[in-house]
């Protein structure tokens, strides 16, 4: 029995290290991120309000959970997402090996937050900023336990997996920002003490235990009826569910016409098989909150604020995790050849389409998403409007009265410049996380991932602890200076090896040294005509920023066939 | 005038330790049917890799259609058709799709001749691919291979783990290919009948060494199983000049030569044996004999 | 036309072809005139490669057993008797031949053997 569990937990460990490593470092890395960026800017944690901690505390939870899960699920589900059925053929009871693969499941996922949790607070602790540990440990063990047994009991019935899945996600995000507002209305005045608001959830509530266990119980239940069915071929079968989508379709089908090019063919066969996810889902959880706001789930402020936040937070947010996705072009079942997948790679189309194919469906996925986000934005306000005057609404009134005072305070320029900053920025990170899957060499990924959290962290670590406090800005400045010519000349490089194997025209090259020369030079005049005086504001550093917000959208053009062409000829 | 469609010379590829392909030369002329036949992790993938431009050459070259597949693909793999050995497709994709998507890429795509081929092989249009069995995985990525018309032909173990109506099926297929004018057909195999029956040349792998390339008539004809009867029992296999290998007991001994025929008779008179029986041998037996022959202590 | 190929016979494909179509015409089955079916179609037929075929079709002209008509096709020629009869002449000395090698492994003298098929013949007769 033993020999078996030890066998178990070693091929567990032994099959997912760098998928949990890699996981634990996102989880550690984003918070990082965002508090040290904030640290610099704010001048320190205490700067920054209880509200916007309270905020960043949660939002970051839920991420943290979702890449932890991933991590987990990963592990321990097959491809297909069900239960691994070699494991059906060892002569270990059915129930060890729902015990073992639980536990297992509810040890790491609690582990990792412990560990995050702790990290942080070692960095950041001086700052008294510290994470709870022990009731989001419990929310993440039973929520793997939940994601586990609901993954075994609806495998290959897709729709109905990502429906519980996505339905439980909403009520955890809904319950989350119930206790958000608890607290937020907890932590109104104080600013240092925000530690207590904080503690609010050091224990989960009577309720929330209690709803937890309940979940494990029927999990364990569910998964122990889904796992027993399996292994004897009865799967569960949800009527109501049928995998619809894979029925054959009727002969009155309609066969489109052929295609105009092989390019467009290219474009179509990357839409279908993964570029629609970024916009769909974008209006998918958008389209959620709004719903939750109109009937009344949440109120209406949250809901508004919300809103916004969310359709200029989620692309940034979720683009790189798609491309990461975009780019990965293996064969979908055989995940342990890391070569790009022999069916397109046998394809008689050049290395430089077969990446433009990849690099049009990021950027036309990035583009109909930021479409989205605008939209929305702009439909917020007409909305809350058209409440106030229909008197629908109270609330509406007062958020018309705040939101006019607060919008007409800058002006559309800045917006607009502010828009194709975010933009041009989320483009540059989603083409460079679409390059790195397309090498098709696990360990390069890896290396990168790693290198950049934890150069980051290292940077966090010594403003906190080498650097004395008045040189930290040089320092900030210095290590700014780095990167940036880094990127500049990385960029450059990538363009010259490009024309080199072929993959690009001398021509386009040239074409886009002039477009970045032109775009460089008018940026410089229109930061620098104000006055001459401002020259002298304007460090160094924020000049070869500049040069690396310009240079750094153009890089994929070059990147992504490079690293393709790595790929297909091995 | 036959110019080669394939043309590899001094081809070696180590992966890590093991050396894949030992120094190998190969030439597919026009219109021939090769049969690459190896034991499995001899090197036939790699070596078909090669020429579809998956792996390039790190020492030596290789030539499809006079080009070098890794800089060319248009112009190479445009006239190839491939069926890969894992069956890769999208599974997500319709049948019907999936023509419409190949059509996109080969300008000399028969519409027309891929229904009909559609219809043969009982594929049907609006199924999605993830829901076909094996064979008909496999026919569907024969269909797509052959719908282009393609001057050469590439399979990859096109019958490794098929029912035998789907092999016929595209054994079949391949026979129609060599028909029409000047197409070339090249597939590995480890079923050493099927290549007896449709290749016109075989080339032997083995632990990466090319170990034979020849017409499959010549192999057969040089090849001889020859029955030896000892004056008295053996206890070791005897050890004769130009023999591949001998299996038997006691006085009587089977042996399989290599074309030197004469050698063989004296060596085998000189040590007293009679030879009481002499019929040719099947490309299966000199195989077996081959590998084995040269198969090292683990 | 049944035609069957084993191809771990030791015997080559082709030879197998042109023994059999031999056979076929000197039993009758195969008719003066009678159009064989062409080369491409046979070989879809019994899987093997249309040169082997051809070969065969090639090697039963010279023996001048088919004849070969521009456009039409590939007939059995009409000149069959006396090759009928030389072929069934063959086909007899093939079974004789092993049976005397039989025999004589076993040690069973000619005049036996003679014995033996007498008695076997009229055994024939007796059941038809």
């Amino acid at each position: 029995m033993r020999q078996t569990t030890s066998a178990l937990v070693w091929e567990f460990w032994h099959e997912g290290r760098w998928g949990l490593l890699i996981g634990l470092s996102a989880m550690i890395g984003l918070p990082a991120l965002v508090y040290g960026t904030l640290l610099l800017a704010g001048g320190g944690m205490t700067g920054i309000a209880g509200t916007t901690r309270l905020l960043l505390f949660h939002s970051f939870l839920m991420i943290n959970l979702v890449i932890c899960l991933l991590a987990v699920l990963r592990v321990q589900c097959d491809p297909h997402l069900a239960f691994p059925q070699r494991l059906y053929a060892l002569p270990v009871p059915t129930r060890q090996l729902v015990h073992v693969k639980l536990l297992l499941g509810m040890v790491t996922a609690a582990a990792m937050y412990l560990v995050t949790a702790l990290t942080l607070n070692i960095v950041l602790g001086m700052f008294e900023a510290t994470w709870p540990l022990w009731a989001p440990a419990f929310l993440f063990a039973a929520a793997a336990v939940c994601a586990l047994a609901i993954n075994w009991a609806t495998a290959h019935q897709r729709l109905l997996q990502f429906s519980l899945l996505g339905g439980a996600f909403l009520i955890l995000c809904i319950r989350l920002i119930e206790r958000l507002v608890i607290s937020e209305q907890g932590s109104r005045g104080t600013r240092i003490g925000v530690l207590d608001s904080m503690t609010a959830w050091w224990m989960p509530t009577y309720w929330e235990s209690l709803a937890m266990l309940l979940c494990v119980v029927v999990a364990y239940a569910a998964a122990r009826v889904a796992v027993d069915g399996d292994r004897q071929g009865e799967r569960l079968d949800w009527p109501a569910f049928r995998n619809w989508l894979d029925r054959p379709a009727t002969p009155s089908f309609r066969r489109a016409a052929a295609f105009r090019s092989a390019s467009s063919a290219a474009f179509w066969f990357e839409w279908r098989r993964k570029g629609w996810v970024l916009p769909a889902t974008v209006v998918t959880l958008l389209t959620g909150v709004a719903l939750c706001t109109l009937l009344g789930i949440l109120p209406m402020e949250t809901g508004i604020t919300a809103l916004g936040a969310l359709s200029i937070q989620l692309p940034i947010l979720l683009a790189p995790f798609f491309a990461l996705w975009l780019g990965d072009v293996r064969t979908p079942g055989a995940l342990r050849q890391p070569q790009c997948a022999t069916f397109r790679a046998t394809l008689p189309v050049t290395d430089a389409s077969l990446s433009g194919a990849l690099l049009k469906n990021a950027a036309a996925s990035l583009f109909t998403t930021w479409c989205i986000s605008l939209l929305t934005l702009l439909s917020i306000p007409a909305i809350v409007l058209a409440l106030h005057r229909l008197g629908l609404s109270d609330q509406a009134g007062e958020l018309w009265e705040q939101g006019s005072r607060h919008l007409l305070v800058e002006s559309w320029w800045s917006y607009a410049v502010q828009g194709i900053f975010l933009v041009s920025i989320s483009w540059a990170i989603t083409g460079l996380c679409l390059s790195l899957p397309l090498i098709g060499r696990p360990w390069v990924l890896v290396t990168v991932l790693l290198s950049v959290f934890g150069g980051l962290l290292f940077y966090l670590l010594s403003i906190a602890l080498l650097i004395p406090q008045h040189s930290a800005g040089k320092f900030a400045a210095w290590v700014a200076g780095v990167l940036a010519t880094i990127c500049v000349v990385g960029t450059i490089w990538a363009f010259i090896a490009a024309c080199r194997r072929g993959l690009m025209k001398l021509r386009t090259a040239v074409t886009v040294f002039v477009v970045w020369g032109t775009i460089l030079v008018i940026a410089l005049a229109l930061l620098l005509t104000p006055t001459p005086e401002t020259v002298q504001n304007y460090a160094r550093s924020d000049l070869l920023l500049l040069a690396v917000l310009i240079t750094f959208p153009l890089a994929p053009l070059a990147t992504a066939p490079l690293a393709l062409s790595w790929n297909r000829h091995r | 005038m036959c110019e080669n469609v394939i043309e590899i010379r001094n081809l070696s590829r180590r992966f890590r330790q093991t050396l894949a392909l030992d120094n190998v030369d190969l030439e597919v002329p026009k219109g021939v049917v090769l049969g690459l036949v190896g034991e499995n992790g001899a090197g036939k993938t790699t070596l078909i890799r090669h020429v579809l431009g998956l792996l390039k050459a790190k020492t030596g070259g290789v030539l499809v259609f006079g080009r070098n597949p890794v800089t060319d693909p248009v112009g190479v793999l445009g006239r190839i058709g491939h069926l890969s050995e894992d069956r890769d497709l999208p599974g997500w994709m319709r049948v019907a799709e999936l023509m419409r998507y190949m059509q996109a890429f080969y300008p000399n795509w028969d519409e027309a001749f891929a229904e009909e081929l559609r219809q043969r092989f009982e594929l049907y249009a609006y199924a999605k691919v993830k829901t076909l069995s094996r064979g008909r995985r496999a026919l569907c990525g024969l269909l797509i291979a052959l719908a282009h018309r393609p001057e050469l032909l590439v399979l990859d173990e096109p019958s490794s783990g098929l029912d035998p109506v789907v092999r016929r099926d595209i054994l079949g297929a391949i026979i129609r290919t060599t028909s029409e004018e000047g197409r070339t057909v090249l597939f590995s195999s480890h079923l050493i009948d099927e290549v007896e029956r449709v290749a016109e040349r075989v080339a032997m792998i083995h632990n990466g060494r090319l170990v034979l390339s020849d017409n499959v008539e010549t192999v057969l004809q040089a090849h001889r199983t020859l029955t030896l009867r000892f004056p008295g029992p053996l206890m070791e296999p005897p050890q004769l000049e130009g023999a591949l290998s001998c299996n038997g007991a006691g006085r009587e001994w089977t042996c399989l030569t290599n074309g030197e025929i004469e050698s063989f008779r004296q060596a085998a008179l000189a040590q007293g044996a009679e030879i009481i029986e002499e019929e040719a041998a099947s490309l299966e037996e000199i195989f077996v004999s081959r590998v084995h022959g040269g198969k090292q202590k683990v | 036309m049944q035609i069957r190929i084993s191809p771990t016979d030791g015997i080559p494909i082709y030879r197998q072809i042109v023994n059999q179509v031999k056979y076929l015409v000197a039993s009758g089955r195969l008719v003066a005139e009678e159009q064989l079916p062409p080369v491409r179609k046979l070989a879809e037929q019994l899987l093997v490669n249309p040169n082997t075929v051809a070969r065969a079709y090639r090697e039963l002209e010279t023996a001048g057993v088919l004849s070969t008509r521009r456009g039409s096709g590939v007939f059995v020629s009409d000149n069959g008797s006396p090759l009928a009869r030389g072929e069934q002449r063959k086909i007899l000395n093939d079974r004789i031949d092993a049976l005397l090698t039989d025999a004589q492994q076993m040690n069973v003298d000619t005049d036996e053997v003679i014995e033996h098929v007498r008695r076997r013949s009229r055994h024939l007769k007796r059941s038809e």
